[in-house]
């Protein structure tokens, strides 16, 4: 679903509809990442003290991914909040409207 | 202000014992966990200064919106991690933990040596929770590291000619190989490590001259321990937590969230974001969805910064920070900081309480029981919660404190439970001093629980308040902003609608704001060009993969760093940009690696990487050539190959073969169902001729014909085509419907419509007919393919149905509405298959090479782009006190007193010259310590003293100085005071020109307005060329903003342009002078150059200094008060055969100023600090004099303002003047007394200035007592209560107020009443008369 986010970004942005399919890949993937680590910070930082200090202790067991959804599932009440913002300002950061 | 000194103690003297024993602990200590709070806080002032300026007014208090807007929201995130990479890389750059808090190579110093004195105690306790120390030679990094600082340890012992700065040199690359080696991936993370192989070395070198055998010394060094402490206050950063957990998911590419939630996310903005929207509705929509979301992320942001805040207010002040006035987010923080304990008052308790203690005394001993349990509870809940129940004096101070408080819990533990067990049977319910403190903990645990617990509330109310107003700002804000953009990016993109957009029949795109100024915008959607740097490589930092021509290369970067192709379409043609922005391969020795590549007779060498033609190789499956891992190698980086392997996707052109009807169903776009609505009328009895066509009369039912080259139906490019340019106009008719063919084809309303089959003739394809009445089939077309062959060079219709058509129009089925005017009638026997050329996304694997580089420094941590929406306004926290030093600071000697043994730190009174440690009297070399000390300062602070030189370098100068003067000037309050100071250098006799020379360093902090001190100073050196007058400028930053960093800075600046110069720094004085001296003597410069030279073994010289004889007129009391103050300092002077420091009026040698670090950068007292550290260099010296008073004839007479201030705020003295607050922002200096001459002949006025005299002779009195010793007895004053003089003190202290002239009663307190002050008035009115 990121991808098809990212993609709606690089058609706003103007990207050529000509750019070569890799270079476009590549940025795809790369935006990707930076609006998934964007997401993860900002869930991050909305949770208290006590369950990021659980959070924390998944990360020292290196937890897998099904363990942090479960995790993200039951302890961010709010977390469609907070990913649609994070969206939001990701967009807003990458197309760069109020600079 | 000046000060005398006190009694310079010799240094101890050590046993064999104790060299010996500081031998035998070799400790490393890993300090990095104190190096990210200091960057973050260092970060989070930055924000803080730069939202806090003072409001000013029109741009001003624009100016101050902006940046709050700018560093307090959009770009605060950025800016933080910006900031907190470089102080980062400032501290481990320095070596110096509180760098970055203006502290000290000594400070620094002295917390190593409290850290390496907690690790090294034999005392139990000493580790916090989270501390380990482990034995070095567990592991193979540690015992090669041990090892080798035994080896050097030897090698400084044995051999002489090695020096202190080579031994510091090899420690930092022995403890720096380590670092890199147990540290490898978090290099860039801040790695710091404290350790006293240094100082073992020093004791090893100074046992062995002390006799003590080789064989003792070795075997004096036992195993070495390597520790991880916790450095600074408790309280944890949060963020670096979520940083941490933000890396370990970025490594293992885990997400928040499955694909239904952000898919959530994505719809929401999708639809109400403007993403899409093509309707009116949608447009108007998405601010307003879009605030309410701005109005979730300022809420939420929020709660992270009141959080962040409450973290660094915590710290700050539990590392003594002090709230100023006027800070209303200090003082709301304040209210949810935790009870807390001073670290020095618990302290001092449990040295009391022990000292107290009698086994016998129930009381005492439940006195010491409950101090003890206090302050175990409190260290104990503050480790372990990570919460600042401890609080500290200072930064600087926190490690030091903290190992007394330690050690004195320690030690206390163990005296109680001596005096237990001693104690009488039954007083206690146990003997055992731990069971009985834990009895006694539980109630004040239960306390401290619940005053966090209800601190706590009281910060998540706080905080609800303010995620409560940033909600509403942002969402105010993000509404209007979305409406905003919504309307200038509809104007000027192609993609994204205004609101009033298809709000019109016409349905053309118009913004809102199009329409209020009646222009149409512009629409359509060309292609936007592709704009440099938009998809710019700084946003794509990370591993990549690109195409360079030839094949895929692969490379990991450090974060910061590019790569870049050079000449596409080479294979050698890459580059790797560094975060200066310069190629990586710069700093490439290419002399060295032309040898090496020359030397190397086993490779097939291509050469492509040279100095002038870069060019990075990789073979053909990406894997890093060995030119370029050698080049890589020789500067310095680390280099790993991956291999990989990973699913990559292509695009597949293929041919396939497809029957009529499955490329029907493929493609059903391409027919079109065809609705013929009449056939116009033939005209004849038609005949087949003998070629099988139809001849006849024509009503251009036959004038479809074949085009192309000689009618064969095909042209010159292979193109089959029809052809109806010879229609008649008026042929075409039935009934009374007629159209005129030429105007059909004129407007492009013919069409030729190609059936396939008669059983398929409903759906058609339709082929245009152009102006000149061709019709055109690409052959390779379907139509092409499967309706039309070419036999004997002539094309043949091999489909049903070939029809010249009007198109009337489209029918609500989506197909056409036609009338036939002609029609070409096919084989009916079309192509049975087509071949059809396809493209096709397939996924393969491939099998690749990755080369991770890592730089030899490390990459800078990774910065993240500021965000920008919503946009409001968010001032940062209030700038906290420097701590306020307890005692009176200019007669303070606490900083060299501590000699080193376990409850201290070692003694580093000169950081910059170790050979004084030993050696007192030693010469300094002012090139030696010029080197370590300017090494030691902060990058950016040596560029600012780097341009202020050059500054200098552009200006007049003295061929030979010998005297340079310093005269720090407040450009925005000192125009009225510049020009009459210079001139008083102006009259100097007995001087050459070239004999000195003045530099004014003209400052203003950030906010103020500049008044006319430049112009005054230029209006000097144009005036005044016969006097070398020199001038540098600087606004300053919030924190530069102090007396003791502009000293510092003027006097940095000085040292750098003298060693440029290449003049000896030895031959040259430095001189602090004030920009508002009012009077200084004619002979001053040449008292300077006289006695520097005839006392060549005093390291620094103190001026007379007097006040303003205005004040003195106007309030007699304050000149009797500054008479007994310039006596008791001649006094000590002649005592303790040395002087004090003052800024108003000192002179200082450039290497001892060095030596002992410089000016500190504090806003007050910098200039006893130097005095005091200078003799605190020298003490135990049997040779040198660290400071000498030059007498008389050194006199500058300068402003009273700060005394009559203080007189006039408090009735304080002048000896107390300097005790008050004083920065560069303060009014003072334009501040107007409105003197005038004092009335002897009030009665009543005499009287209240006797007895204002009194006290405020008594106040002078208050200050000195302590310093009263005689020859034979010790202080009078040292328990805060004099009983008694000694008889020698007495009598010099009456002689004092005898020669003032009064006759005083002494009081058992050791203050005096005036019993007759009528001649001490009599001589003040004299006084006033003559002057």
């Amino acid at each position: 679903m990121l991808d098809k986010f990212v993609e709606e970004l690089l058609q706003e942005q103007g990207l050529p509809p000509n750019l070569d399919p890799a270079v476009r890949a590549r940025l795809v993937k790369d935006l990707v990442t930076r609006a998934n680590d964007l997401i993860n910070k900002r869930v991050i930082e909305s949770m208290d003290d006590k369950t990021l200090d659980e959070f924390n202790k998944l990360a020292e067991k290196n937890a897998d991914q099904k363990t942090v959804h479960d995790f993200i599932e039951n302890n961010v009440p709010n977390k469609q909040q907070i990913i649609t913002a994070a969206l939001l300002e990701f967009r807003q950061l990458y197309l760069g409207q109020a600079k | 202000m000046s000060e005398a000194p006190s009694p310079s103690p010799a240094p101890p003297t050590p046993t064999e014992e104790e060299l010996l024993a500081d031998i035998g602990r070799l400790q490393l200590v890993d300090v990095s966990s104190g190096v990210r709070p200091e960057a973050r806080e260092y970060a989070e002032n930055y924000i803080n200064d730069r939202t806090q300026l003072p409001e000013g007014r029109g741009l001003g208090r624009l100016r101050g919106l902006w940046r709050r807007i700018w560093h307090g929201n959009i770009a605060r995130d950025y800016y933080l991690q910006r900031q907190q990479r470089r102080g980062t890389q400032d501290i481990v750059a320095s070596q110096n933990l509180y760098q970055l808090a203006e502290g000290s190579q000594a400070d620094h110093n002295q917390a190593a040596g409290a850290i390496i004195g907690r690790f090294t105690s034999e005392y139990a306790g000493m580790l916090a929770q989270g501390e380990a120390n482990t034995e070095l030679a567990a592991t193979p990094a540690g015992q090669h590291l041990l090892e080798q600082a035994g080896q050097l340890i030897d090698q400084y012992r044995s051999n002489p000619a090695m020096d202190y700065d080579a031994l510091v040199e090899e420690r930092n690359r022995i403890v720096g190989e380590y670092g890199a080696v147990v540290h490898a991936q978090d290099r860039n993370r801040g790695i710091m490590y404290v350790d006293n192989i240094v100082d073992i070395a020093v004791n090893a070198r100074a046992a062995f001259a002390h006799g003590i055998g080789t064989e003792r010394i070795d075997a004096a060094l036992r195993s070495g321990h390597v520790g991880e402490a916790r450095v600074g206050a408790r309280t944890e950063f949060r963020r670096d937590g979520v940083d941490r957990t933000l890396d370990w998911m970025h490594r293992n590419h885990l997400t928040m969230f499955n694909e239904a939630a952000v898919g959530v996310g994505v719809t929401v903005l999708f639809t109400a974001a403007k993403f899409t929207t093509k309707k009116l509705t949608s447009a108007a929509l998405a601010p307003l969805v879009g605030g309410a979301t701005a109005g979730v992320w300022a809420a939420l942001r929020e709660k992270t910064r009141t959080k962040d805040e409450r973290q660094i207010h915590l710290r700050q002040r539990a590392e003594g920070g002090q709230i100023e006035d006027n800070s209303p987010a200090r003082e709301r923080l304040e209210q949810t900081r935790y009870e807390s304990i001073s670290a020095e008052e618990i302290t001092g308790q449990l040295d009391q309480a022990i000292q107290g203690l009698d086994a016998n005394d129930q009381a005492s001993l439940e006195n010491a029981l409950r101090i003890i349990s206090a302050a175990d509870t409190y260290t104990n809940i503050s480790d372990t919660q990570s919460i600042d129940l401890i609080e500290y004096s200072a930064k600087t101070s926190v490690e030091s404190q903290r190992l007394q408080l330690l050690l004195s819990l320690s030690q206390a533990k163990e005296v109680l439970q001596n005096a237990l067990n001693a104690s009488p049977d039954g007083l206690h319910d146990s003997r055992d001093v731990d069971a009985l403190v834990n009895l006694a903990r539980e109630g004040l645990v239960e306390f401290i629980n619940q005053d966090v617990s209800q601190k706590d509330r009281s910060f998540r109310r706080y905080q609800a308040q303010r995620m409560v107003k940033m909600f509403a700002a942002g969402a105010i804000m993000g509404a209007s902003l979305g409406a905003a953009v919504q309307e200038v990016s509809g104007a000027i993109a192609g993609s994204t609608q205004g609101l009033f957009e298809g709000s019109s029949d016409d349905q053309k795109r118009q913004t809102f704001l199009a329409a209020l100024f009646g222009r149409s915008s512009s629409s359509g959607t060309e292609d936007v060009p592709l704009r440099p740097g938009y998809w710019g490589r700084h946003f794509f930092e990370g591993p990549e993969f690109m195409q360079d021509g030839i094949h895929k290369v692969g490379v990991d970067l450090p974060q910061g760093y590019q790569f870049f192709h050079a000449r596409p379409g080479e294979q050698f043609g890459w580059d790797v940009i560094g975060p200066d922005g310069k190629s990586a391969f710069e700093k490439l020795d290419w002399d060295k690696f032309r040898e090496i590549v020359a030397n190397d007779k086993n490779q097939n060498h291509l050469h492509h990487l040279s100095k002038e033609n870069l060019g990075i190789g990789f073979d053909t499956q990406g894997n890093m050539d060995w030119e370029t891992r050698k080049a890589f190698s020789l500067m310095g980086w680390d280099l790993e190959q991956h291999g990989l392997a990973y699913t990559d996707s292509r695009t597949v052109t293929e041919t396939v073969n497809r029957s009529i009807e499955e490329y029907m169903r493929l493609h059903p776009a391409e027919f079109i169902r065809d609705h013929r609505l009449l056939w116009f009328d033939n005209n004849t009895p038609m005949y087949r001729g003998a070629d099988g066509k139809w001849y006849g009369a024509d009503l251009n039912e036959l004038k479809l014909w074949w085009g192309g080259q000689n009618g064969s139906g095909i042209d010159k490019n292979g193109n089959y085509v029809f052809n109806i340019a010879n229609m008649r106009p008026e042929w075409s008719f039935h009934d009374s419907q007629s159209v005129n063919a030429q105007e059909l084809i004129q407007e492009g309303k013919m069409t030729i419509a190609l059936s396939m089959t008669k059983d398929t003739q409903n759906f058609v394809q339709l082929i245009p007919v152009d102006k000149n009445g061709n019709a055109f089939i690409d052959p390779r077309s379907f139509a092409g393919q499967t309706m039309f062959e070419v036999r004997d060079g002539h094309a043949v219709f091999t489909g049903a149905y070939a029809e010249a058509a009007q198109i009337v129009g489209r029918t609500e089925d989506g197909g056409v509405a036609t009338r036939m005017l002609a029609t070409h009638i096919g084989e009916n026997n079309p192509g049975r298959t087509i071949t059809e050329v396809i493209q096709r996304v397939e996924k393969y694997q491939v099998n690749h090479y990755l080369t991770a580089l890592t730089a030899p420094e490390g990459g800078p941590l990774p910065i993240e782009i500021p965000p920008v929406l919503p946009i409001y306004s968010r001032r940062g926290l209030e700038a906290l006190a420097t701590p306020v030093i307890e005692e009176p600071y200019y007669r303070s000697v606490g900083y060299m007193s501590s000699v080193g043994g376990e409850r201290g730190a070692p003694r580093r009174i000169a950081p910059f010259a170790p050979e004084l440690m030993t050696n007192p009297d030693a010469d300094i070399d002012p090139r030696v310590v010029a080197r370590r000390y300017f090494d030691s300062l902060r990058p950016a602070y040596h560029t600012t003293i780097a341009r202020l030189q050059k500054d200098l370098d552009k200006q007049p100068k003295a061929e030979n100085p010998r005297v340079i003067v310093m005269i720090p000037a407040a450009a925005h309050q000192e125009g009225k005071n510049i020009y009459h100071t210079l001139a008083q250098y102006a009259r100097q006799k007995d001087v050459a020109r070239d004999d000195f020379e003045i530099v004014v360093f003209v400052n203003y902090p950030e906010g103020t307005r500049k008044d006319t001190t430049v112009k005054e100073v230029k209006r000097f050196q144009k005036e005044h060329p016969e006097i070398v007058v020199k001038l540098i400028e600087k606004k300053l930053q919030k924190n530069e903003a102090k007396i003791g960093w502009v000293r510092k800075t003027v006097a940095d600046t000085v040292i750098e342009d003298l060693m440029k110069r290449g003049i000896d720094l030895k031959d040259v004085l430095l001189v602090s002078n004030d920009a508002d001296s009012q009077w200084i003597d004619r002979r001053y410069i040449r008292t300077l150059i006289k006695k520097a030279d005839a006392q060549p073994e005093v390291d620094g010289f103190l001026g007379f200094l007097d006040w303003s004889y205005d004040a003195y007129k106007a309030r007699p009391e304050t000149l009797a008060a500054t008479r007994l103050m310039q006596m008791f300092e001649s006094y000590l002077r002649v005592k303790t055969k040395g002087a004090g420091s003052s800024g108003a009026n000192f002179a200082f040698r450039p290497n001892i100023y060095m030596a002992v670090g410089g000016y500190s950068e504090i806003d007050k007292g910098e200039d006893v600090s130097l005095g005091r550290m200078i003799r605190g260099a020298r003490s135990g010296s049997n040779t040198r004099r660290p400071i000498a008073f030059l007498g008389r004839s050194s006199e500058i007479v300068t402003s009273s303002r700060r005394a009559l201030a203080k007189l006039l705020k408090d009735g304080g003295a002048p000896i107390m003047q300097w005790s008050d607050e004083f920065t560069a922002y303060d009014e003072l200096r334009n501040r107007d007394f409105g003197l005038s001459n004092f009335n002897y002949d009030d009665p009543d006025a005499v009287s209240q200035m006797v007895n204002n005299t009194e006290d405020l002779l008594n106040q002078t009195l208050e200050v000195y007592k302590g310093e009263f010793t005689s020859d034979t007895t010790p202080s009078s004053y040292r328990t805060g209560r004099i009983t008694s003089y000694d008889s020698e003190v007495l009598r010099n202290l009456t002689r004092f107020l005898t020669v003032i002239g009064i006759v005083p009663e002494w009081q058992p307190d050791g203050s005096f009443k005036i019993l007759d002050g009528s001649r001490m008035v009599a001589n003040l009115r004299r006084w006033q008369g003559a002057h």
